[in-house]
């Protein structure tokens, strides 16, 4: 029985003094996920341009839930005026996103902290 | 016949109005006198009773609760002067008779119901209503001085109108021939069951119906329609057992009907809040049971009220108190139904179909609802409002599950179709290519997954090999599949490299997507071994247990813009290649475990179907495909 996505947002500032928004992830992502997650994404103020995703309390990931991470990717890539990084997900689904594509578009980190660091 | 004790009446509320008014009129044709206490000098004929009350009107009062109990009727009655053969009594007891009874005919006793005390045995209802007469004991015309010794149980003084007989149900006796009397008695009981089959039978037809819930169940799985079928069975059962038990049809002591009433009594009421809570999926919480509580208490209360011989406080509370918590569990039932009408606002017509016993029975307490008479037939709302929720649940669940049944079967003949169209992309027997040696294995899951592959020629005489999997399930997963077999094989006629082909297949499907995707990986091997691989998302295959490294594109149908690069290598022979779909890594043990790339790398080198089988042996969560080549040049193999 997959568990259902829940979603939080925050800001931090990186050591630079610039803010990032954090996308928290919670559950498993599947098709289930899409309203939830799009929703949140489209929720983000046009002045945001730094958007992290945080996947570290995500269990699992579907095909579907990666087809939806993939548009919310693109739509930031067109846009053009925004950056997403990702991090907190497992050995596992990194090698994923990586066989997909999605590191093409999105910078993967193993945790947190890394993220920042490299914003 | 008569009912025995007015607060068991009060617990269905139906059974006194039917049977009481297939009383006849009363055939006594002297004044009822009465007295309480006891003394066996009033059998006596000689003994003056003139200073007793006179009970003309059919009123006698129950005894006090704390005393003996016991209450003496008498009557003189004269015996028909012109009568041949033996001789009867035949005594009429309205509602309320007494629990046990001795009957004396000019000071002989002639029958016994029941036990008096000092060894009391209280009867639910007095049999049998009609004695023989000791020859001699009354002559032709002479008179019979008839004297009741009857013995009230302690809840039964209680009784809510403080009469032992309640007018209009007048204690009655007769003296004629013996046979007269018992062909009149078999009659009126006769007639007495026909004007209740009205009654009896739709709560018969109820318990049948309740018996084929149980068997519907095993069939549909459906645990609401076994619920249900054992509230028909435990809730109408219990109604034809109190219609029969209280119409004198089973002889029975109150101690003995105890042990068959307090579980039904319990179950039955019970067992209609379980229903509600479960089909309308209400938290389990304080309500539920508290209702349940109230049920055990009160079930309680009356095994203590009823099976007590001797007044006590404790008698006394127990019978004050019984019906209070069936009059709990009815208020709580019907805020939880409000709750669901108004509040929740699902299965509304399911809800109120379920309300009208339990409404009338609060109404009941609060306005004393009269009873309901249909000509000849006498009930009580109850009674009618159990029986009418009774059928239409029956009739509402049936409807749910006769949809839910077509649903399925609609989702039953999809799975099949699906099935049928995976089954073209998985093709297990692959063409011959001379110098590859080919094997397949495909695990479908549970669900229809979207996995193909296929193996065709290129002109040139190269071949490719394609292997993807359409995100999704289902037949739309099958067909996308399906979509994507018949461009590869248009394709494949060209003379295309990996990239182009996927670049031309991501046009195509891009075109049309809805917002799903599809992972390919495309190989062309030439006859040299040259191996040219482009991938669009899938899993990259594994050479002699090792993946390889290959740069991937989006999975196709995402965007048109993706780039698909190509990366080359040499088979050498003996070399092998292992394709993948992700049904083999993301195996599911029941701990939430991947089998992951670790262990998928480790197996990479085994043949596709001990790949397959040993994912599968970890939790298969999605179909599971696997295909391997061993290139072996200058031999002629196939799979």
């Amino acid at each position: 029985m997959q568990a259902v996505t829940t979603v939080n947002e925050r800001t931090v500032s990186t050591t630079s003094g610039e803010s990032i928004t954090l996308i928290c992830l919670r559950g498993d992502i599947s098709s289930a996920s899409k309203d939830v997650l799009l929703n949140a994404y489209h929720r983000l103020g046009n002045t945001v341009s730094r958007v992290l995703l945080d996947f570290t309390a995500v269990d699992y990931i579907n095909s579907s839930g990666i087809a939806i991470i993939i548009q919310m990717l693109l739509e930031a890539g067109k846009a053009g005026t925004r950056t997403v990084g990702i991090f907190g997900l497992s050995p596992h689904f990194q090698k994923v996103f990586t066989m997909v594509g999605i590191s093409k578009y999105a910078s993967l980190h193993k945790d947190e902290a890394a993220a920042l660091a490299a914003a | 016949m008569r009912k025995p004790a007015p607060f068991l009446l009060l617990t269905v509320g139906i059974f006194a109005p039917q049977i009481l008014h297939a009383q006849s009129a009363p055939e006594s044709q002297s004044v009822i006198r009465y007295h309480y206490g006891d003394n066996p000098a009033w059998s006596a004929p000689s003994f003056d009773d003139s200073s007793w009350p006179d009970a003309a009107d059919g009123e006698i009062p129950a005894p006090p609760f704390y005393s003996d109990g016991f209450v003496w009727v008498r009557v003189h009655l004269r015996a028909p002067a012109e009568a041949g053969g033996t001789l009867g009594l035949r005594q009429k007891y309205p509602e309320n008779a007494p629990s046990a009874e001795e009957l004396y005919v000019n000071g002989v006793m002639i029958g016994q119901s029941g036990g008096t005390p000092p060894r009391p045995v209280a009867e639910i209802v007095l049999q049998p209503s009609v004695f023989a007469l000791p020859t001699g004991l009354v002559g032709r015309g002479g008179v019979a001085v008839v004297a009741m010794r009857g013995w009230e149980q302690p809840s039964h003084r209680l009784r809510r109108d403080e009469l032992l007989f309640a007018p209009g149900e007048r204690l009655s006796f007769a003296v004629d021939r013996l046979s007269v009397l018992a062909t009149a008695a078999q009659n009126e009981q006769l007639v007495t069951l026909a004007k209740q089959l009205p009654i009896l039978l739709p709560q018969f037809v109820l318990v049948l119906i309740g018996f084929a819930l149980l068997v519907l169940w095993r069939w549909w799985k459906r645990r609401e329609l076994a619920m249900f079928g054992i509230v028909l069975l435990s809730g109408n059962g219990y109604l034809l057992f109190m219609l029969i038990s209280l119409a004198g049809f089973v002889p029975l002591s109150v101690h003995q009907w105890l042990l068959l009433w307090a579980l039904p009594q319990f179950l039955s009421p019970a067992m209609w809040v379980l229903f509600f809570w479960t089909v309308m999926t209400l938290p389990d919480h304080f309500w539920k049971r508290t209702a349940i509580g109230s049920l055990v208490a009160s079930v309680a209360f009356g095994c203590v009220a009823l099976w007590a011989c001797e007044p006590s406080p404790l008698v006394a509370f127990c019978f004050r108190k019984y019906v209070w918590g069936f009059h709990l569990m009815s208020s709580i039932y019907l805020c939880a139904v409000a709750w669901q009408v108004l509040a929740r606002r699902n299965n509304r017509l399911l809800a109120i179909a379920m309300c009208p016993a339990s409404l009338f029975d609060l109404l009941g307490s609060v306005i004393r609802l009269p009873p309901v008479r249909l000509g000849f037939l006498t009930t009580s709302y109850f009674a009618i409002g159990l029986t009418v929720s009774g059928f239409a649940v029956v009739v509402l669940l049936l409807q749910r599950t006769w949809q839910d049944w077509q649903e399925s079967n609609g989702l039953r003949i999809e799975f099949a179709a699906a099935r049928e169209v995976q089954q073209q992309l998985v093709p297990l027997a692959l063409p011959k290519v001379p110098g590859m040696r080919f094997e397949a294995a495909y695990l479908p899951a549970a669900e229809v997954g979207g996995d193909f592959y296929q193996l065709l020629p290129q002109p040139g005489g190269s071949h490719l090999v394609v292997i993807g999997d359409v995100s999704g399930k289902g037949l739309k997963a099958a067909m996308t599949g399906s979509v994507v077999l018949g461009a590869l094989r248009s394709l494949s006629q060209e003379d295309l490299s990996p990239s182009q082909i996927l670049t031309r297949l991501n046009d195509q499907l891009t075109a049309s997507s809805d917002g799903g995707f599809i992972t390919c990986l495309a190989a062309r091997i030439a006859a040299d071994g040259t191996l040219t691989l482009a991938n669009a998302g899938h899993l990259a295959p594994y050479r002699n247990g090792e993946e390889v490294p290959l740069d991937s594109g989006l999975p196709l149908g995402v965007t048109g813009e993706t780039i698909y690069l190509e990366s080359t290598l040499h088979l050498g022979p003996g070399d092998t290649l292992t394709f993948l779909s992700d049904g083999v890594v993301e195996a599911q043990s029941p701990s939430g475990e991947l089998f992951g790339f670790d262990r998928t790398t480790a197996i990479s080198t085994q043949s596709a179907e001990e790949i397959a089988q040993a994912a599968q042996a970890f939790g298969p969560q999605d179909d599971i495909t696997v295909l391997t080549l061993q290139f072996a040049p200058g031999e002629v193999i196939h799979a």
